[in-house]
């Protein structure tokens, strides 16, 4: 073997490999049985993944979260690039803003959920007392879009603070030398950003949107403490769904469907790689 | 040794069926390391819009046969199951050639 490095990489790869293969076998074999706690389990094959694939429960749940993820990565993404060129470059005020940026990411996803559900209560709350200014009577517990909202915009209080700051070392790291010779070319701001900044930021954004994505699908500590993944199942995330059927003893279930939902954040973080590592590949080079 | 594996794993559930699937996995992608160490695969551009390594046509393989089996699981039930297998294997051996 040509480089040796491999070799000191084995442990740690063999660790993964067992604490990863371990419980992902464990749910998929959970997911090939009829398994209750207590019960003795009974090999049925596919009929979990039939059922699971059939019940409009669970196909509610995975729209809503393709609605969900797809939203926050088309809000967080280029609202993390504008805080980001809009960071001082130096100077004292930087370190504030960092610190102002990262207090969000020091919050616990549960004081998330509780923080907006004391905002949003409808006898207390702030926010239902500023919609009453404008005769809107705001509701998480009986509106299915406040609900939905309030989470959605939660979540993008939450994270965009990471994008910006993935995106603001991203723009560290770009040589003041493209810039001069985009303004020696006379090249707009618009496209200074369009040809030097974006392509530049590739790498950074590629992380910053496969976390956001993945990250996305796991939310379930905000929407189960403010609203239980009401009203009706207006924010019963896929997480949620999961669950629920994992606490009533349906083990079987559980597990096609939390394969199911692995396999969904596998393929969509696989396609969004592979276009962000190829849209526009020659004009870094 | 095998008994004591046995004994102390049995809280997991295997059957023949998942061990088979698992093992075949795991031998595959063996089977392709093997492959790339002696023949290091170089990406080429096939009817994919992207270029394609050995290892990407067999991970996109691999996405599409769980694809097909859980689309006809969804549509069709857990009958005839012999015909996505058909279908992920022809499509696997065309992807793999020309993809």
């Amino acid at each position: 073997m040509k480089n040796r490095g491999w070799l000191f990489v084995i442990p740690a790869l063999a660790v993964l490999a067992i604490s990863a293969f371990i419980p992902l076998m464990t749910v998929i074999n959970y997911s090939l049985h009829y398994i209750f706690a207590g019960s003795t389990p009974t090999f049925v094959g596919f009929e979990n993944y039939v059922e699971v694939l059939r019940d409009s429960a669970f196909l509610r749940a995975l729209v809503r979260q393709l609605v969900f993820s797809m939203g926050i990565l088309a809000v967080e993404v280029p609202l993390g690039i504008c805080i980001a060129l809009c960071l001082p470059k130096r100077g004292p005020g930087v370190a504030v803003c960092l610190v102002l940026l990262g207090i969000p990411l020091l919050i616990p996803f549960n004081v998330v959920g509780i923080i907006a559900r004391v905002l949003t209560q409808s006898a207390v709350g702030v926010i239902p007392e500023f919609f009453a200014l404008f005769n809107y009577s705001f509701n998480v517990a009986k509106d299915p879009v406040d609900a939905f909202m309030t989470i959605f915009l939660l979540d993008v209080w939450h994270w965009t603070p990471l994008v910006a700051l993935l995106c603001y070392a991203g723009l560290q790291a770009i040589p003041d030398a493209y810039y001069q010779a985009a303004r020696i070319d006379g090249a707009s701001a618009w496209k200074t950003f369009r040809y030097v900044t974006l392509p530049k930021l590739r790498s950074v954004l590629i992380i910053g949107v496969l976390l956001r994505f993945m990250d996305s699908f796991k939310i379930y500590a905000e929407p189960l403490l403010l609203t239980g993944g009401g009203p009706g199942d207006a924010t019963t995330f896929l997480s949620l769904h999961v669950a629920r059927k994992a606490e009533s003893y349906n083990l079987g279930y559980a597990g096609a469907s939390s394969f199911i939902y692995l396999f969904i954040v596998i393929v969509f973080s696989y396609i969004f790689f592979q276009l962000m590592t190829h849209i526009g590949k020659g004009e870094t080079k | 040794m095998w008994d004591w594996i046995i004994s102390n794993t049995s809280w997991m559930y295997w059957t023949w069926q998942s061990g088979l699937a698992i093992g075949g996995l795991f031998a595959a992608i063996a089977f392709m390391g093997i492959w790339d160490a002696v023949s290091p695969s170089v990406a080429r551009k096939g009817f994919f819009p992207i270029s394609t390594t050995r290892g990407d046509r067999f991970f996109i393989g691999i996405l599409s046969l769980i694809t097909v089996f859980l689309l006809w699981l969804g549509i069709v039930g857990s009958t005839a199951l012999w015909v996505p297998l058909v279908i992920s294997v022809a499509w696997f051996a065309v992807e793999g050639v020309w993809g």
